[in-house]
């Protein structure tokens, strides 16, 4: 897939005549979906549609025309929109690893190296927090070296690890000052951000009020719980998108954890179905973490969920999950980007490698590439009539 | 006709070193693990649950018919042989298990048949990954000796 993207860029940048450093701005869109078609008949489909069939491409093209028309100064402004489509396979994700009390560094390598051996594709490194964000709580980007033969299973995608942080809150007031626009600086500089709430209030309020910047609510179900689930809480915070986490350490550890444990996911269970859950290790040890398919079929056993839910709330969830959060922290309005390029930036087509597009945005997926050229920017009417619907899965 | 209906898995298992010693602490053999996955068994499902797993496996002789039917202390796989109804009471109670002894050890599955073929081979492929791995990580290991237990052990079962 990337090589075909390659070729039609480069392709597009041969017919456009101009070399490539003129350049100047790279406006990249992603697509909502993971469920897109074929890649090939979706490129010739999008090459011989007029552009304003598409939504999402629509609104891409108003906004590179927007941007044209404000910069000035820059004598030749071109755009080389390219919407991207994620199509990978999902693997295990393990969401969870926390910070080893004993050790005094942050990452906890013992544990993601067991991780690795398990057979999981991807992990978060958490760090639980409490209390107000401060600068100084942003995330050492430090994380396990992997050698390809480092692990014994062939694997086709590389090992990702994402950084997360869990805020535990026991107010309304606690939630909504740490989950401002305000802290959203420091929120984004993590790549997953879960709220933990304590109490009934807490739980409540995070349910209702939309934050732009949380993924998933998080509850600690090793002790007993201060407040109660209730179900048209738990209906708005699916509607809203939210991921509900369930860790399955406490049903490994001893008896008197396993019991509240049991007691109280199997109501959250039992209300969301499935929908929008996923499970974590929340190990702090190399000995807590099991393999993806022990922690399956413990949660199905013990919890009450079928095989088929408790299969997806390791992978497919989890996966959609990070995705859209990784959408919401580099994408604006989770669709378009815009990357300033530098002048001395050579844009050939070695460029379009998939390194490059991983690096920034770190799923492994194909990248689908129309290449749509502006050069006037007055004499595009069908660019203009538009529909500001948010960004469709299909085509027309 | 078959009446019994089981199914093997293949588990291995991972045992914490404290330290960065060569020599592993504990060895694997067909008692202790049996017997830790039992008292799990017994801890988590009770003595209902653990007499209903071991009831359609007991034989007469109670010592010799143990559910895990071979152990590879070196590359440390058992299989594991359960009936078919309860086999995933008994994969939860070994998921559960954490220490055998006074030793920290979690155990992951690798495969589930229905077959003692099926498993042989999925078990024969486990551990000749997991040998290339070993003879990567050091060199000096009696080898020899290590693929007559093997041998042995599968042409007990």
């Amino acid at each position: 897939m990337p090589e075909l993207a390659m070729v039609t860029a480069a392709r597009a940048i041969a017919e456009w005549d101009h070399p490539a450093t003129d350049i100047t701005h790279l406006v990249t869109s992603t697509n909502a979906g993971a469920h897109t078609p074929g890649a090939d008949e979706r490129l010739a489909a999008l090459l011989g549609l007029r552009p304003a069939r598409h939504p999402l491409h629509a609104r891409l093209l108003r906004l590179a025309k927007d941007i044209a028309d404000n910069t000035h100064g820059l004598p030749k402004e071109k755009f080389l929109a390219t919407p991207l489509s994620a199509m990978a396979l999902a693997g295990f994700f393990d969401l969870s690893i926390l910070p080893d009390d004993s050790k005094s560094t942050t990452t906890n390598t013992s544990v993601v190296a067991r991780a690795l051996d398990l057979g999981y594709s991807a992990v978060a490194l958490d760090h639980p927090h409490r209390g107000l964000l401060t600068d100084s709580h942003a995330p050492i980007a430090s994380s396990l070296r992997v050698s390809p033969s480092a692990s014994l299973h062939r694997r086709r995608h590389p090992f990702l690890q994402y950084t997360r942080i869990t805020l535990s809150l026991d107010s309304a007031a606690a939630c909504a000052s740490a989950l401002a626009p305000s802290a959203a600086r420091l929120l984004r500089t993590y790549d997953i951000v879960a709220a933990r709430p304590l109490t009934q209030a807490a739980f409540d309020h995070l349910c209702q009020a939309t934050f732009d910047h949380l993924d998933i609510v998080s509850i600690d179900f090793s002790h007993k719980l201060s407040f109660r689930l209730k179900l048209p809480m738990l209906k708005l915070a699916l509607q809203r998108g939210l991921h509900l986490e369930i860790a399955y350490s406490p049903l490994i550890a001893d008896a008197a954890s396993r019991r509240q444990a049991i007691a109280e996911a199997k109501l959250l269970v039992e209300w969301t179905k499935g929908k929008n859950l996923i499970i974590s290790s929340a190990a702090h040890t190399a000995s807590e973490i099991r393999g993806p398919y022990d922690a399956i079929n413990l949660s199905s056993y013990l919890l009450g969920l079928s095989t088929q839910r408790a299969k997806a709330a390791l992978s497919v969830n989890c996966r959609s999950l990070v995705s859209k959060a990784l959408r919401k922290k580099h994408f604006y309005k989770e669709t378009i980007r815009i990357d300033r390029l530098l002048p001395n930036k050579q844009l050939n087509s070695a460029d379009f490698k998939l390194a490059d597009w991983i690096s920034w945005d770190p799923m492994p997926h194909e990248v689908d590439l129309l290449s749509l050229e502006l050069p006037a920017y007055k004499g595009e009417p069908q660019s203009l009539d538009i529909n500001p619907e948010p960004s469709a899965n299909e085509d027309d | 006709m078959v009446h019994f209906k089981n199914r093997y898995m293949v588990m291995e298992a991972f045992i914490d070193t404290a330290g960065k010693g060569q020599s592993d602490p504990l060895i694997l053999t067909q008692l202790n693990s049996t017997k830790a996955i039992r008292d799990s068994i017994q801890i988590n499902f009770g003595e209902c649950g653990l007499a209903a797993c071991l009831g359609s496996l007991q034989g007469i002789y109670e010592l010799y018919s143990s559910i895990v039917k071979y152990v590879n202390p070196i590359t440390k796989l058992c299989v594991i042989r359960v009936s078919r109804e309860d086999h995933q009471k008994v994969w939860a109670a070994i998921t559960m298990v954490r220490s055998i002894g006074k030793i920290p050890v979690s155990f992951n599955l690798r495969d589930v048949s229905g077959s003692i073929r099926a498993c042989k081979k999925a078990a024969l492929e486990c551990e000749e990954a997991k040998f290339e791995y070993y003879k990567l990580a050091a060199g000096d290991r009696i080898t020899p000796k290590f693929v007559e237990t093997m041998e042995s052990c599968f042409n007990k079962d």
